[in-house]
Parts: C-alpha cells; sequence; structure tokens
C-alpha cells in the first residue's frame, strides 16, 4: 500500500493508493561541477542540496482513485506532504507532477469507474 | 559495684638476708554506691513582672542576645544559633516538638487612648558591607524540616503550617482592620546586570496510592456587613524600569495544531474514491478535496462527445461524436512557484486563487467523413471561441480547443481518426441538458377583513458556478 498525507504535518487528508508499478527510481538532486585549473588542480563545486532525493512512482489505478488522487493533488499542490511508500519507508517533500495527466489504460467494467487509468508521481523530498 | 580502697595497713618482718617479707597486710574498702543523674536540665528564664497598678508606662521585656564580633579582616564568620533539641525514645508514643513561642499579653485596659501593643515579632536580619567585594549574599532562612521514618503500616503525616490568623472582638472602634500579608519584595539597586524573583513554589510527590495536590484559595466572606465587598486578585506585574532607550520586541510565539487523520482498511481501499479526511484547526490549512466523488459514475446512457456552442445558453451550432479511445489523457496543471534556495532549501507556494488548468486530450477513430467534415467545420467556425464540451462520462466542460489544426487521417473506406486537444473547466454543479429552471409563484391570501393582500414573488436563485 502507498498512503499519502497532507498537508504535513497537521494532516487532515489521506489517500491511499496501490503498490507502484515495477520502474520506480530514486534520484539524487546534489550536483557536482568539476573544474580544472591550468596547472592541472581538479576543483569540484559541490551543491548537496540536503542529500534531498527524487522519487517517481507510477501507478494503475481505477477511474475513481485516479479522480480521488486529482482532487488530493489538487488540493495540496503547494503543501508539504508526506508519503508513506510501499515499503513503509517515510518521505517528507513536495510534489513535483505539474501537469499531472491521467492516462485512460483500459476498461476494467469491474473496478470502481469502469476503467483502468495510469498515473506517474514525481516527488522530491524537503527534509 | 565500685570498690575505693581507703586504708591499707602492711606488718613486715626482716630476714637476716636483707629480704623484706610480708607477714600481715589489711585493706579496708569503702562501699560505693552507682549513682545515675536523673535529671540534667540547663534553665535560663527571664521573668519579669510589672504591675500596672504602680506605674503607668512600665515595661518588662526579655531579651536573649546573642552578640558576636570577629574583627579579622580575611574571611570570617559570624554565627547566631539557637537550638532547641529534644529527643524522645523508647516510647510507644513518642513526641518530639520545638517550640519557640511568643506570647505576649496586655491587660487591665480601661482607659481611653491607653496604647499597649501586643506583637510577635521573629526577624531575621544580616547585613553584610564588602568595601570591595565583587560578591554579596544576605541569605535569611526560615525553614520547617520534619522528618519521621516509622517502619509499618501507620498512617503518617508531615504538616507545615505558616498561618496568618487574627481576631478582632469587643472593640468599641467601629472601624476594624485585620490584614494577613505573605510578602516578597525584593530591591537589587545596581544598575545592570541584577536579577530579581520571587517564586511561589507548590511541589507535591505522591507514591503509591496516596494523594497530591496544591491549592492556592482566595476566599473572602463578608457577613451582616455595611456596603462590603469581597474580591479575590490574583495579579502578575512586571516591571521593566531602564535609564536607557533599548528597542525590545516582545513576541510570545505559541503555534499549536491539531489535526486528526484516519483511514479504514478495506479490501476496495485502493480503488473506490475515498479520502479520508480527518480535522485540523491549524491555520492556513488548504481545503481538504471534497469527501464525495466529484462525479457520479455510471455508464453514461448516451455514450456520445458532444461539441456545443454557445458555451451557455441556447445552443447555435451543435456536433456529436462517438467516445474517444481509451488513450484519453486527462491532465491538471497547477501554477505554483517552486524555487529552491542558494543553501538547498526547496519551497514551494500557490496562492488558492491561482488558475489550475485541466487538458482533455483524446482520439477519435472509426469517424465518418460527415463527421470529420461537421468537426472541423465546428472548430474553425468558432476559433478561439468557448464552447461547452459533454464528455462520453457525462461530463461538462466549459472552455477553448487548443489545436484547430489537428489533421483528420483516413485509415480506411470512409473511415477517419482524428485528434482533440481541450482544455477547459469542467462545471460540476449542473448535468448536463439540465436547462435553467426558474419558478415563480403567485400567491393570493384572502382574508375575511376588509383587506384584500396579492403578492407576487419573484425568487430566482441560479448558481453557476465554474470550477
Amino acid at each position: 500500500m502507498f498512503i499519502l498525507e497532507a498537508p504535513y504535518p497537521n494532516i487532515q487528508t489521506t489517500t491511499l493508493l496501490p503498490s507502484p508499478n515495477w520502474g520506480d527510481s530514486i534520484e539524487p538532486v546534489a550536483i557536482v561541477k568539476a573544474l580544472r585549473a591550468m596547472d592541472g588542480t581538479l576543483y569540484t563545486y559541490v551543491k548537496s542540496k540536503d542529500q534531498r532525493k527524487k522519487h517517481s512512482w507510477e501507478f494503475n489505478i481505477s477511474r475513481d482513485k485516479a479522480l480521488e488522487l486529482e482532487a488530493f493533488i489538487r488540493s495540496y499542490t503547494s503543501s508539504k506532504i508526506k508519503i508513506v511508500d510501499h515499503d513503509n519507508t517515510i518521505f517528507i517533500g513536495y510534489l513535483q507532477t505539474n501537469p499531472s495527466a491521467f492516462s485512460g489504460s483500459g476498461r476494467a467494467p469491474s473496478v470502481p469507474g469502469g476503467e483502468y487509468m495510469s498515473v506517474s508521481i514525481n516527488f522530491e523530498e524537503s527534509e | 559495684m565500685t570498690l575505693r580502697v581507703t586504708r591499707q595497713m602492711l606488718e613486715a618482718l626482716v630476714t637476716g638476708e636483707s629480704q623484706l617479707r610480708v607477714t600481715r597486710q589489711m585493706l579496708e574498702a569503702l562501699y560505693y554506691d552507682p549513682y545515675y543523674p536523673q535529671t540534667i536540665a540547663d534553665t535560663l528564664t527571664l521573668n519579669e513582672t510589672v504591675h500596672y497598678d504602680l506605674w503607668k508606662w512600665a515595661s518588662g521585656s526579655d531579651s536573649l542576645i546573642f552578640s558576636d564580633h570577629a574583627p579579622g579582616d580575611f574571611p570570617v564568620s559570624i554565627s547566631d544559633t539557637l537550638v532547641l533539641s529534644d529527643a524522645g525514645q523508647r516510647c510507644q508514643i513518642g513526641s518530639a516538638a520545638e517550640d519557640l513561642d511568643f506570647t505576649d499579653a496586655a491587660s487591665f485596659i480601661h482607659a481611653v487612648d491607653d496604647f499597649k501593643p501586643t506583637g510577635d515579632y521573629l526577624t531575621f536580619t544580616e547585613t553584610v558591607v564588602v568595601e570591595n567585594g565583587k560578591w554579596q549574599y544576605v541569605p535569611q532562612t526560615l525553614t520547617f524540616t520534619e522528618t519521621v521514618t516509622w517502619h509499618g503500616s501507620i498512617r503518617l503525616a508531615l504538616n507545615h503550617y505558616i498561618s496568618f490568623a487574627e481576631t478582632v472582638s469587643n472593640n468599641n472602634n467601629p472601624r476594624q482592620s485585620i490584614t494577613d500579608l505573605c510578602t516578597f519584595a525584593q530591591y537589587a539597586g545596581r544598575p545592570y546586570s541584577v536579577a530579581i524573583a520571587d517564586s511561589l513554589t507548590f511541589v507535591d510527590a505522591s507514591v503509591r496510592m496516596n494523594h497530591a495536590s496544591d491549592s492556592l484559595t482566595f476566599n473572602q466572606v463578608v457577613v451582616g456587613g455595611k456596603g462590603g465587598d469581597g474580591s479575590d486578585v490574583l495579579a502578575f506585574t512586571q516591571t521593566v524600569v531602564k535609564q536607557a532607550s533599548f528597542l525590545k520586541d516582545a513576541t510570545t510565539l505559541l503555534n499549536l495544531g491539531q489535526s486528526t487523520s484516519y483511514y479504514y482498511v478495506t479490501p476496495c481501499i485502493t480503488k473506490q474514491y475515498h479520502p479520508f479526511i480527518g480535522t485540523s484547526d491549524y491555520t492556513g490549512q488548504p481545503d481538504a478535496p471534497a469527501s464525495t466523488t466529484p462525479l457520479k459514475q455510471l455508464i453514461p446512457a448516451n455514450p456520445r462527445f458532444q461539441l456545443i456552442y454557445p458555451a451557455a445558453g441556447g445552443i447555435d451550432d451543435y456536433v456529436d461524436l462517438r467516445a474517444p479511445e481509451l488513450d484519453n489523457r486527462d491532465s491538471s496543471a497547477h501554477t505554483r512557484i517552486n524555487r529552491e534556495s542558494r543553501g538547498g532549501n526547496l519551497t514551494v507556494f500557490a496562492d488558492p486563487v491561482w488558475p489550475k488548468i485541466n487538458t482533455i486530450s483524446c482520439t477519435f477513430i472509426g469517424l465518418t467523413g460527415t463527421e470529420i467534415a461537421l468537426i472541423q467545420a465546428f472548430i474553425l467556425n468558432h476559433i478561439g471561441e468557448a464552447i461547452q464540451v459533454i464528455d462520453w462520462e457525462g461530463r461538462a466542460w466549459l472552455g477553448v480547443v487548443l489545436k484547430p489544426n489537428e489533421p483528420a487521417t483516413c485509415d480506411g473506406r470512409d473511415k477517419w481518426s482524428i485528434g482533440f486537444e481541450f482544455e477547459g473547466t469542467r462545471i460540476e454543479d449542473y448535468n448536463p441538458g439540465l436547462s435553467l429552471v426558474f419558478s415563480d409563484t403567485a400567491t393570493n391570501i384572502v382574508l375575511r377583513r376588509p383587506i384584500v393582500s396579492d403578492s407576487l414573488i419573484f425568487n430566482e436563485s441560479a448558481n453557476f458556478r465554474l470550477n
């Protein structure tokens, strides 16, 4: 299970999603700029950015759950949110997906909404 | 028994070898009775009696003065000690008490304006004068300390009482005054770096089935008074007096927020629309999403895709297509500021009134050439103008067509496909196809009285909210 809660720390809304698809990624946002002087000395300029990381998850969810997630993103697009991922790891940060696109994946008459939708979430830690 | 030798007599004989030989010895011993002191008492009694009949301004006083003087120049110590020590031992009912009683009595007052004060004073006065010192410390301590240790299940009680109790009675003066004062007053005269603190502390510790309570009680009773008043005042007053002008801001940051959120784990918890919205009293909290689904999901009775012009009002132009393919894409873009400071902090901000843009992208296949001609004509005729779109789920949108130049492709014999991209906002409050209904009511009530009242009331209310 994948849990999104916002706004952090005074949580007022919780949205539950199924576990994401394979292919989720973690990307450090730190930057290293290397410059070499005329005498051959290597200088590195580092932006550690507090060791923050970017995360990317993709979900296949029902149409109803897509509407719920869209409403969640709409409400807390600028709020700090808390994510408990499928490994029970907690992240605090902001949703970076803009725009958030929900694509119709296929018909599924047995699920709420009658369709499956796919959506990607990009998230950047802030603390 | 103690023996005490009091007398000894010896008879000696002298032999020829110049040796002394004792032949007889007698001892007289006196029996000495043991003596155990029964009572040891030191008494310092100061007792004066002054008879009032002899002299009007008589006075009697008892003084117990401890006066020490140490003339040393370097670390000196002066102390006065009045120790009352009692010990009761090996008694079933023991009692250890220390009393320092002040009892004064003035009697025989029978003359007007005669005034004989009675008072008990326990005064601690210390004065330390250091001409060239760095640190002065003048303590005054009034300490009540009792310790009871008892190995047994007997209820114990340790009490300290500081009681103020005055009674004024049988006084001909109608203005009576009773005052209890417990005053903490400190003064630090140094011009800077001083600290003055008054503390009234209640500390209780209770262990195992006991009760700890602190009470600060103000209780005044006015009985039979004449215009009397009773008031309780608990005042905290701080005053800072400065000789110079400093700009100081007094701020109190008490930023407390509470929130409660919850969710129920059900088998369909990750499928259904069900945001678990709790409560929060934190100020500045954004609005939570609706707890009900934004659209009543159902299989539309007429799963068509309709384009209507104008966006609101009567229909002037109209195109009806089949539902698009499943690769449709709903995009929701939010206007916000996303910045990163030089220190690496991520800051995201969005004003709630800033626009949120929804875009629909979809593809139609299997259209006839006539339908392609109709939709292209519709788009070109109303290019840049607001239209209304009713999608295949029955949702009504208000917006514009973003790509009028979307190519139409002929995939087969009278079989065309075309893309469609639309940006708009969804109309949430009204289902498509419903017109605005105005309901007027004319009420005509005739009463028996010769007054006829006719009322024609028009009350319309139309809510047309765009999101």
